[in-house]
């Protein structure tokens, strides 16, 4: 089920009618979004709710088990289970064929010629996040930094929690459970905060990101007949859609958390803003930026053991990172470039003035963008076709069509770009204005919402 | 509570009642029951019962210029773009069962019957709900085409759109339900000429099938299968020549094959669609080629249309 999509609008209200119509305590509150969540999945494909559930009874089985012992063999043995569990099937689902080809095209290049067979797997969504959101509680529970959940409807309800089943934010057990696990009071004043979390996050994906997404996608359509301009246009254009479709998903799924009384974590804080490139990876999706320095590069010894071992972690991260998006070498590439980025801001020391704080903000943004291209192609092959064209000259009339068939939508785009910094300042300052303008712009926002509110895109991260 | 549900339907309500009167108002100032509107097509179909019927995908819509071959208000191009051959079986079933004779030109592309899609829902706004057509329609789609205002939720866009090309048409030409772009064609849509068939495409029998028992029903319209122009061959003529032979025995069926014609590239937009050059050339040969089936008794032509005399 899509936030933008006819079946939520009409699934969110009864959902929220029955949480709080039903008595006020935590049981009766968790099994009501336990039930929902588990619809909201099934909805997409109900054979992945046994996925979903097997995933949360090894995890919370192994939580329990953990906690009961002391042996420290036994411990990481347990743990070793559920990292074998989890990641196995993310690697099955997710990563099958991308390695068997590459083991393939591996051999095939030193003359061994092998024989590979393809699977047709369909890749559940979300499986990406809720793996992590999983293993981050077993990982806690291991580090004795939580104690685990006792009743399953409550951990059930943590894996499943369906505003951000599917796309994140990947939350922390310890933030989340301990408000699962207290009754909830409505309160106007979340609620209310939380609908404009949803209006808000509805207008950045339908509005800024679906428009933005027809242009991009009608360029990708054709990447070896594009002129220089067009991969200028087409790469500024995404680079913006991802942000609001990614950021709209995290706005509603934090509205609509906050509608059931649960807070989630804000997961981008303007990274467009950065100056630096670990600045943009403490802005950008933040839930994931935080996971792997959590559960991986401070396990790896972080910065802590000299800077060729920072080196080499901080390269494993990024990369890692890059497969988690996507099973491409595309995504890998996209990961290592970010950690080439990171690791030359450490080495470049510049002065300290406005000018080279305005010139390394437009550095980090021209950077980001480039390695978004990465990121939007198929395959590098694609993206290197992509980019070349920027120095290829190519007559600007033949490529009318492609840009000009929809002056209307062109125009629309470039002012929805332009004016973005003014819907960020808005929403910046939302609570400084007086009630009747903050109601007039919600109005605003929402009726421009319905009247892009044709398709019901899917959001890009559904694909990780 | 009570306090955030007033609040959620104030501002919900506020939002939908302001673009119910936007959109109403635009539509009723600008755009009722205009060429334009992207609904008007299907709209006419069911309310005007032309005696001319042109029926296919976008190909069919930019290619049958309808004042180049027949005069008078009664004939009308209803290919429409993305549908494919999705759609026109089903506007066909609708046309043979009303008790109007008409001549019924049908551009068939090479591929099953299922391939295309409904497209853009905006066309269905105004079918009948007992129509062939919307009861084809998906679930979803019939669910979105709501009663006036709630049919506007989601089109707006689409309004505008059609309101601004309809106030400024200087991008295609534009009459009787035919839309040829005139902008210089674009040759990255060439590249895409590998996507074009390049198998024999044979005739799926289960289409057959169900072409077969929409034509039986057929006691009175003459139904033309054209094969359009292709800018690239490769399958379409093995395609239309089966389509052909297996309908053959088939009362009030003519078929009309224009492989090969055309294939120059100064005639075509891409390497699907003809230019509005290309367009008119085609639709002079059909035009030629209707008349004299007409002479030699092959076709009916409906009283009501006449050929357009000139060269």
């Amino acid at each position: 089920m899509l936030f933008n999509s006819i079946d939520f609008a009409i699934f969110l209200p009864l959902v929220f009618g029955a949480f709080w119509l039903l008595p006020n305590r935590s049981g009766w509150q968790n099994s009501t979004l336990l039930l929902a969540s588990l619809v909201f999945y099934g909805w997409w494909d109900y054979r992945f709710l046994s996925l979903i559930l097997f995933s949360t009874i090894v995890d919370f089985t192994i939580g329990q088990q953990i906690h009961r012992t002391n042996a420290q063999g036994k411990r990481k043995m347990l743990l070793g289970i559920s990292l074998f569990t989890n990641l196995g099937l993310l690697g099955f689902f997710k990563y099958f064929n991308f390695f068997q080809n590459s083991f393939i095209q591996a051999f095939t290049f030193f003359g061994h010629d092998l024989e590979g067979f393809s699977l047709t797997i369909i890749l559940p969504v979300g499986i990406s996040f809720y793996t992590f959101q999983t293993l981050s509680y077993t990982i806690d529970v291991y580090r004795k930094e939580m104690t685990p959940v006792r009743k399953f409807i409550d951990f059930a309800t943590f894996v499943t929690f369906f505003p951000q089943l599917v796309a994140g934010p990947i939350e922390r057990a310890k933030k989340i459970i301990p408000q699962l696990q207290a009754s909830r009071v409505f309160d106007y004043q979340q609620a209310k905060s939380g609908l404009h979390l949803i209006i808000f996050g509805l207008f950045r994906k339908i509005v800024i990101a679906d428009n933005l997404g027809i242009y991009v996608d009608r360029i990708w359509q054709y990447p070896n007949a594009i002129t220089p301009y067009m991969v200028v246009l087409a790469s500024v254009f995404f680079s913006v859609q991802i942000y609001m479709d990614f950021s709209g998903y995290s706005r509603i799924a934090r509205g609509v958390a906050q509608l059931f009384g649960i807070k989630l974590m804000v997961n981008f804080n303007y990274p467009y803003k950065s100056t630096s490139f670990s600045e943009f990876w403490s802005r950008w999706h933040i839930s994931l930026s935080t996971w792997f320095r959590d559960y991986l590069y401070i396990p790896l010894g972080g910065n802590r053991r000299g800077p060729k071992r920072t080196l080499i972690n901080l390269c494993l991260v990024f990369t890692i990172s890059g497969l988690w998006h996507g099973a491409d070498w595309s995504f890998v590439l996209w990961g290592f470039m970010h950690f080439l980025l990171l690791t030359s801001e450490r080495f470049i020391k510049l002065p300290k003035t406005k000018m080279m704080h305005f010139l390394k903000w437009v550095n980090v943004l021209f950077m980001v963008n480039l390695t978004w291209i990465l990121f939007r192609a198929d395959t590098i092959a694609n993206a290197w076709v992509f980019i070349r064209q920027l120095f290829k000259y190519q007559p600007l009339l033949g490529y009318d069509a492609l840009t000009f068939q929809s002056p209307f939508l062109l125009a629309l785009n470039l002012f929805l770009v332009l004016s973005l910094p003014l819907l960020l300042m808005i929403e910046r300052r939302f609570y400084d204005f007086k009630i009747w303008q903050q109601n007039v712009l919600l109005i605003g926002l929402l009726l421009f919402t319905s009247m892009f509110l044709t398709t019901g895109e899917t959001f890009i991260y559904f694909q990780f | 509570m009570r306090k955030f549900l007033i609040y959620v339907l104030f501002i919900a309500g506020s939002s939908w009642a302001l673009s119910s009167v936007i959109a109403w108002s635009f539509e009723t100032l600008f755009l009722a029951k205009t060429e334009s509107q992207v609904n008007y097509k299907l709209s006419r179909f069911y309310d005007f019962n032309d005696d001319v019927l042109f029926l296919g995908s976008s190909r069919a819509e930019q290619s049958f210029m309808v004042d180049t071959i027949f005069k008078g208000d009664h004939a009308y191009n209803y290919g429409l773009v993305g549908t494919g051959n999705w759609l026109w079986p089903k506007l066909l079933e609708d046309a043979v069962a009303n008790d109007k004779p008409e001549l019924i030109l049908i551009n068939v592309d090479p591929d099953s019957l299922d391939h295309g899609t409904e497209w853009n829902m905006s066309y269905y706004l105004d079918v009948p709900h007992h129509s062939t057509v919307f009861s084809a329609l998906k679930f979803t789609t019939r669910r979105r085409i709501r009663f006036f205002p709630f049919k506007y939720f989601g089109q707006y866009i689409e309004l505008f759109r059609t309101g601004i090309k309809q106030w400024k048409n200087s991008t295609s030409y534009d009459n009787k339900g035919t839309n040829i772009s005139i902008k210089p064609p674009n040759p990255a849509s060439f590249f895409n000429q590998d996507m074009a068939k390049d198998s024999v495409l044979l005739c799926k029998e289960d289409d057959l099938q169900i072409l077969s028992e929409i034509l039986l029903k057929n006691n009175q319209d003459m139904v033309v299968f054209i094969k359009l122009p292709s800018y690239q061959e490769k399958g379409y003529k093995i395609f239309f020549n089966q389509l052909e032979h297996r309908l053959e025995g088939v009362a009030f069926t003519y078929f009309l094959d224009y492989t090969g014609e055309l294939s120059n590239k100064s005639n075509w937009n891409d390497h699907l669609h003809l230019n509005l050059d290309g367009a008119t050339k085609f639709s002079k040969m059909l035009r030629r080629d209707l008349q004299l089936a007409a002479d030699s008794n092959l076709i009916h032509i409906p009283s009501s249309v006449q050929f357009h005399s000139f060269n």
